[in-house]
């Protein structure tokens, strides 16, 4: 439904966006998840229309938005700290862009959505004296009242303390499934982004580094860059040799994808891919444990081996007797089938 | 610190005006006969013409200034490189004699036929006092989030109506503060009506002058002061009205 033809935008020398190029399905959840500081916002404001890129061009259900101003465009945006008009009462927020179309049924359809996101009752305070949480309710509901066909979300919960967060990112993708509305976010939380997005982008200095499922870049990561960004992972590198990969004289692991012989290379092993006991593996090591975070239900450790640093995540109920900083442990690797960066 | 204060206000503000006022209802003399008279207030009636004439141009320059000011303010804010030598340009003019510039509006004015209008005057005004509009807008402005603004274009209001609906009353302790000072201060001018307007068309300010330093008729000067105020503050509780009702 949306579709972007290798944008470019830069500020002076600062490139924000380089050759993106992304296409946005009807209905999904889409995340742009990168690190702040990469295009994230730039991008969005280009979709939005309040910047115009220097070149390349979106196009919404085959047309192109290009020529559009920002007020005649079908999105709308819910902005990083929502971006409420504090002249106006939770109402005339929400009331905005029906005043500004002149609709008749304004009341009840404003009533409706403040209804949806449960502030009926805030309806006549002003936004500076909301909590932060109802602040985001009157930023959807004023977003989504003549139901946009896109919606635009800024980081939309970066101004949530961690539970409210969780509660809020419940709700919101409960109305979009239920609104059949089409989202795209915008956030730097790679957990946000895996656990709410059907698809998205991974964003890395004005480009897109990797695009698929959360479990497809989770689970396969294009880059380095991807690889570090998402999850806990070890970066191990090595020397391609045919088909494995030399991490050490001893240690070898087998790779898929074909590389030169002799090229540096990285192997991506995430922390659960390790185990801290004896038993088949694919290469094991010993080590030193030199740092330990307890997690819940699970521990992750720092050893110290011959590969450098690896983090080792081990659940609670296997680890029967927690190792110590200063032990000397075997590390086992589990995992048959890696990703090679 | 509350009694400074105080003691600040009674001298340098309630002692000037009770003076004033109190000079308003003595007799003519030489200046002042400390007997009482409304002669000054009767006088005051032949004065229609300044006090409309000042009030027409301090509404019409005000307005003018926030129409010029406002755009001056939101690229100096937006630009982040030259921000602040664009506030020193707008300050640069209080370096040289008012009066300098004045003169030099004279020629520019003089060339284009205008000197001796209304128009002369609005300009002369509004160049004069625009600063004084440009600074208050500036520190609003900078306070001001601009996603606010952009909100208000995501949501379907053109750039005018956004500004209007959204970033003039957000911004509104800035926009008071400007148009009271230009209003204010155009209104009690008494330099550039007379220098690039004539004498004869006389603004409140020059009646004033010419009352206390001319005719030396303190008790008029007075009279005449005295109302002034009266309208100033009649003009600022019918805006507050205004503003209260808008919103
Ligand atoms: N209006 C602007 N003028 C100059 N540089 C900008 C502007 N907006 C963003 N940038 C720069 O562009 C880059 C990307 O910014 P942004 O899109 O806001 O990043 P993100 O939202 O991913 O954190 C940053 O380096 C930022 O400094
Ligand atoms: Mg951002």
């Amino acid at each position: 439904m949306l579709k972007i033809e290798g944008i470019n935008k830069r500020f002076g020398s600062n490139e924000a966006c380089k050759g993106i190029n992304l296409e946005v399905r009807k209905g999904e959840c889409f995340y742009l998840l990168g690190p702040s500081g990469c295009g994230k916002s730039t991008l969005l404001s280009m979709i939005a229309g309040h910047l115009s890129p220097d070149s390349g061009d979106i196009i919404l259900e085959g047309h192109s938005l290009l020529n559009m101003p920002p007020n005649k465009r079908p999105i709308h945006t819910i902005f990083q700290s929502y971006a409420l008009f504090p002249h106006l009462t939770v109402f005339e927020n929400v009331a905005f862009s029906l005043r500004i179309k002149g609709v008749v049924d304004l009341e009840e359809r404003v009533l409706k959505k403040l209804d949806l996101v449960s502030l009926l009752e805030f309806k006549d305070r002003y936004p500076e004296e909301l909590s932060g949480g109802q602040q985001q309710r009157v930023a959807i509901a004023r977003a989504i009242i003549d139901e946009p066909s896109l919606l635009l979300l800024d980081e939309p919960f970066g101004a949530l303390d961690t539970k409210l967060r969780k509660e809020m990112q419940l709700e919101l993708k409960a109305l979009q499934r239920s609104l059949g509305m089409t989202f795209i976010c915008v956030t730097h939380d790679q957990e946000e982004a895996l656990s709410l997005a059907d698809r998205l982008a991974v964003m890395n200095s004005g480009s897109i580094e990797q695009l698929g499922t959360p479990e497809n870049v989770y689970d396969s990561p294009a880059t380095r860059f991807v690889a570090s960004f998402i999850g806990e992972s070890n970066i191990l590198d090595g020397k391609v040799e045919g088909d494995k990969i030399l991490l050490s004289n001893s240690i070898s692991v087998p790779i898929t994808k074909k590389f030169q012989s002799g090229e540096i290379r990285g192997v991506v092993i995430r922390p659960e891919w390790f185990e801290l006991n004896d038993g088949v593996s694919v290469f094991s090591l010993t080590g030193e444990v030199i740092s330990r975070l307890f997690q819940g239900a699970s521990i992750l450790y720092l050893i110290k081996t011959e590969l450098g640093k690896i983090k080792v995540l081990v659940p609670v109920d296997d680890d029967l007797s927690p190792r110590q900083i200063g032990d000397s442990v075997v590390v086992r690797c589990t995992s048959g089938s890696f990703e090679v960066v | 610190m509350k009694k400074i204060v105080q003691g600040w206000y009674i001298l340098f503000l309630l002692i000037p005006i009770l003076l004033v006022v109190f000079c308003s209802f003595l007799t003519k003399g030489s200046p002042i006969d400390f007997s009482f008279s409304l002669e000054g207030y009767k006088r005051t009636l032949h004065y229609g013409f300044p006090f409309l004439r000042s009030l027409g141009y301090a509404t019409v320059v005000s307005f003018l200034c926030l129409l010029i000011g406002f755009p001056t303010a939101v690229v100096i804010v937006s630009s982040k490189k030259w921000r602040a030598m664009l506030l020193f340009l707008v300050i640069l003019p209080f370096w040289t004699n008012f009066l300098v510039r004045i003169y030099g509006w004279k020629i520019i004015l003089r060339q284009l036929d205008l000197l001796g209008t209304p128009w002369a005057v609005i300009i002369g005004l509004t160049y004069i006092y625009l600063p004084f509009m440009i600074l208050p807008l500036y520190s609003s402005l900078e306070r001001f989030d601009s996603r606010i603004y952009f909100a208000a274009r995501d949501l379907g209001a053109s750039g005018l109506q956004s500004i209007i609906k959204v970033v003039l009353p957000c911004i509104s302790p800035g926009v008071r503060v400007g148009l009271l000072f230009v209003f204010i201060l155009t209104f009690g001018d008494f330099v550039v009506n007379d220098l690039l307007g004539g004498a004869k068309n006389a603004m409140i300010g020059s009646s004033i002058r010419d009352a206390y330093l001319l005719s030396r008729n303190w008790p008029l000067g007075a009279s005449l002061t005295v109302v002034s105020t009266l309208l100033l503050l009649c003009v600022f509780w019918i805006g507050r009205k205004w503003r209260s009702s808008g919103t």
